[in-house]
């Protein structure tokens, strides 16, 4: 009696199992109800209204050495005031001495090639002055030398030249030095002096050079190459053999921490000129509200959020998303390619940087020529930024304060040591770019 | 001898209970619909009964336990012959297409059913012991709603799943004047889930979650009466049935997760939730132990219910069941065809779903075949159902299904006295 049970019971659940896994789903069917059948626990908003506050800061110093490009030149305008341009760097000895005692002296140069970079207005001659260093180019612990940085020379430039450099292109323009400079030298060389045994003492002798740049009108800064053969302490020398054979000595440029860049500004007549410090802030509404970045010089733009702080009020909603939207202002740029990257910081209520946040994109609904003609107003471009991590994350302990946890925007590497390009937003209150944050809700049912 | 026949009871007691257990385990876990209208209350209430009443339209109020187990009835266990002690084996497969605003689509589920044991303990006093599905919810639905604040849509999709069973203790007593009483004592149990998932473009990397649970559980009465007369080869029956109103205790867990962590986690114990009185009348005829005919009608007063749905209201459901069982020879020798039992019927429900001002409405025809397997009674009960649910009206889904049900009833001879010592 037992086995017949078991055994149709045994046979029941086998053929249960059998049809079970025959089981199926046509592509796991999916209804499209409407929203009015089954209940949704959650919805979806999208608030555009809680504040933003933008402000210009200047840092104090920016780390310009081991340029990747020398600048040089000055330009000026009303808003962002003056800037001055200038390069410092030291040569070695040349690496292979060829100089012997049949050569003979000609004449010293100094070699640089532009690298197409402007700024301002081209077609402006300018006139380059190279200065020889009385002080040595001294770098402290951190191995920097910084856009304030710089040493004294001797009065008088080695040598000059003017010169109307052609915008894009690269070309080599020779400034001759002084030939008591370049007599002196050579004689040091041929005659195996002390003083140019090797490199440290020939960097005792000569401690380097600080070349500068000037227009006339201050309007144009370009950019040059800074590495070896590029940038080039040219001496010619000839020989007599069976004919007049020409050498030309290239002293080694020491790259590195020595070759920098100083930027040197001047606010005084601009809406700026109470950034004295880097704990400064000048909100928009000073500046017509706009707000600016500026390589090399160190101004950058400061974000807050005084209102994000209710979001801790709200109850039964999570934080999808984030988006901060800057609007360029279009007129304003001498130079209006729109760089595709800008970097944040996250930063305290003295503009410190406290962490390094995340490089964003532009996003366009219209690209194409910006501004050719002054009355084309591109009001739809905008660089869009994801600051969910930043916002999520200042909000996670419970506690906002909108000064102590800001965001700084500038220009990414290396444009921001290596350029004066600049960057004008509109703020929120600006009425035709104004810049917002979108944050995007979850809110759930209780 | 006696102690080698009790530890044999014993033994097949608990070996019946192990069966239940495992299956009860499988079962209260288990989905067995697709219909996005199984989203509202406790889901869809499974039609009551083995594979014997669902092959005559799942009629059968007023019929007694006699050769079966009929558990549409709790006083008919009392008809139950003595010797017996049954075991019932159910499962059903079930293809369904559904359609909706001019889009089909097919399932097929398959899954255990039902199981249960009936026993006679004495002469007026028959029980029954079981695990069948309550009610049922499973349905996926993808709907599209605004964002606030801006012109976008975010999709949510929903899943749902889960199913109560009932677990149920029968007793059922012959009383005078061929009257039987049967009082059922169940407990409902099983959790009903709904898995939601919010898809939006803006935040196309985030996996957004939400995830309910809601248990509910409570111990269920229900009662019956069952009345017959025989007047030469006519017997005459009839039955009530009657469930009066109870609550299930009902808890909810929902969890809503953001890439993987919680975000938020409620647990509470919502309002408990209403299952109204149904009432079920019957009657049934058999004319010379070969022809069965049962006819039932039965309805529940949904309005009184509590629980509120979005968009869909509740009204009080009703429903018939007609069928008809013809075995030619139940005494047949030689012929196995003559011991068949041939079954027909029809069902048909007026629901308590109104949904976009559309009744809800099922209706199928269903046959059935009772084959004896080899000896004692012990047959395969298969039935087969075709059967409509919904309506595409108002872009509602209408649901096709051709259900099979196959049942092993087995019985066994407990309880006999040997003839010879």
């Amino acid at each position: 009696m037992i086995s017949r049970t078991i055994y149709y019971t045994f046979l029941f659940f086998s053929m249960a199992a059998i049809l079970i896994s025959c089981e199926n789903n046509q592509e796991e069917i999916q209804f499209t109800i409407g929203d009015d059948l089954v209940e949704s626990a959650a919805s979806i908003i999208m608030s555009d209204t809680f504040s933003v506050n933008m402000f210009t800061i200047q840092l104090d110093s920016i780390a310009t050495s081991d340029a990747e490009n020398l600048i040089i030149g000055n330009y000026s305008d009303n808003k962002l005031g003056d800037v001055e341009c200038n390069s410092y760097f030291r040569f070695y000895l040349p690496s292979s001495n060829i100089i012997d005692e049949d050569h003979i002296y000609d004449s010293i140069s100094l070699v640089i090639k532009s690298t197409g970079y402007y700024y301002g207005d081209t077609l402006t001659p300018i006139t380059f002055d190279l200065y020889r260093l009385f002080e040595e180019i001294e770098v402290y612990d951190d191995s920097k030398l910084y856009n304030n940085s710089s040493f004294k020379t001797y009065l008088d430039p080695l040598g000059s030249k003017t010169y109307t450099l052609r915008p894009s292109l690269e070309e080599n323009i020779e400034i001759p030095l002084s030939n008591s400079f370049g007599l002196e030298l050579f004689n040091l060389i041929q005659n195996d002096d002390d003083r140019v045994s090797d490199n440290a003492n020939f960097l005792n002798y000569l401690k380097g050079f600080k070349l500068t740049g000037t227009t006339a009108e201050k309007n144009t800064v370009y950019g040059f190459s800074s590495s070896d053969s590029l940038l080039e302490l040219r001496m010619y020398t000839h020989k007599y053999g069976e004919e007049i054979i020409e050498y030309e000595n290239s002293f080694q440029l020491n790259t590195g921490s020595t070759l920098f860049n100083h930027i040197e500004t001047n606010k005084e007549n601009t809406l700026l000129d109470t950034l004295i410090s880097q704990r400064s802030k000048i909100p928009s509404n000073i500046t017509d509200e706009e707000v600016y970045i500026q390589g090399g010089t160190g101004i950058m733009t400061r974000i807050e959020f005084p209102s994000l702080a209710n979001i801790l009020n709200y109850e039964n909603i999570a934080i999808l998303k984030a988006e901060l939207i800057l609007k360029p202002v279009n007129k304003t740029s001498d130079n209006n390619i729109l760089p595709e990257n800008l970097r944040f910081y996250l930063t305290d209520n003295i503009n410190r940087f406290v962490g390094y946040y995340y490089t964003s994109s532009v996003e366009e609904l219209i690209m194409g020529d910006l501004v050719l003609d002054d009355e084309i107003y591109n009001e739809n471009i905008y660089y869009s930024f994801d600051i969910s991590e930043f916002i999520i994350s200042e909000l996670s302990d419970n506690y906002f304060d909108p000064s102590e946890s800001a965001l700084l925007v500038t220009l990414d590497s290396p444009e921001f040591t290596t350029s004066i390009d600049r960057m004008v937003f509109g703020s929120a209150e600006h009425a035709l770019y104004s810049s917002e944050v979108k944050i995007y809700f979850m809110k759930y049912d209780d | 001898m006696m102690i080698k026949k009790m530890i044999k009871i014993i033994f097949k007691i608990l070996s019946c209970f192990s069966i239940l257990f495992i299956t009860a385990t499988l079962v209260s876990a288990q989905n067995f619909t697709s219909s996005p209208y199984s989203a509202y209350g406790i889901g869809l209430i499974e039609s009551n009964g083995f594979s014997e009443n669902i092959g005559m339209g799942a009629a059968g109020i007023a019929r007694p336990s006699e050769g079966l187990l009929n558990p549409l009835n709790p006083a008919s266990y009392s008809q139950m012959g003595s010797t017996n002690f049954r075991v019932y084996l159910g499962m059903f497969g079930k293809f369904s297409s559904f359609e909706s605003q001019n889009m089909t689509s097919n399932k097929f589920e398959a899954n255990l059913m039902y199981l249960a044991i009936g026993f006679k303990p004495n002469e007026i006093w028959g029980a029954s012991i079981g695990l069948k599905p309550f009610s049922t919810r499973g349905y996926n639905v993808i709907s599209q709603h605004p964002v606030e604040g801006n012109s976008d849509y975010f999709t949510s999709y929903i899943q749902g799943s889960g199913s109560l069973s009932q677990f149920y203790f029968t007793n059922s007593f012959k009383l005078p004047l061929n009257i039987s009483l049967g009082v059922n004592v169940s407990y409902l149990f099983g959790s009903l889930n709904q898995t939601e998932t919010i898809s939006y473009s803006v935040i196309s990397d985030q996996g957004i979650l939400i995830d309910s649970k809601n248990d509910l559980r409570n111990l269920y009465f229900d009662f019956g009466l069952q009345h017959r007369f025989e007047v030469g080869k006519h017997k005459f029956y009839s039955g009530i049935t009657y469930n009066p109103y109870q609550e299930l205790k009902n808890s909810e867990e929902r969890t809503i997760t953001q890439n993987g962590s919680t975000i938020d986690y409620s647990s509470s114990n919502n309002d408990p939730f209403s299952v109204p009185a149904i009432i079920g009348i019957g009657l049934g005829y058999e004319y010379n132990n070969k022809i069965l005919l049962f006819a039932d009608y039965s309805s529940q007063n949904w309005s009184v219910n509590n629980y509120h749905y979005k968009s869909a209201n509740l009204k009080d459901s009703w429903k018939i069941n007609i069928g008809g069982e013809f075995t030619p020879d139940k005494k047949s020798r030689h012929e196995y065809w003559k011991l068949v039992n041939y079954r027909l019927g029809f069902r048909y429900e007026d629901s308590y779903l109104v949904i976009r001002d559309v009744p809800l409405k099922e209706s199928a025809v269903s046959c059935g075949l009772g084959l004896p397997l080899r000896k004692n009674n012990n047959t395969l009960n298969l039935s087969f159902e075709y059967g409509f649910q919904g309506s595409t009206q108002n872009r509602l889904i209408k649901e096709k299904y051709y259900r099979f049900t196959i049942g092993f009833s087995l019985h066994e001879n407990w309880f006999v006295k040997p003839k010879y010592q």
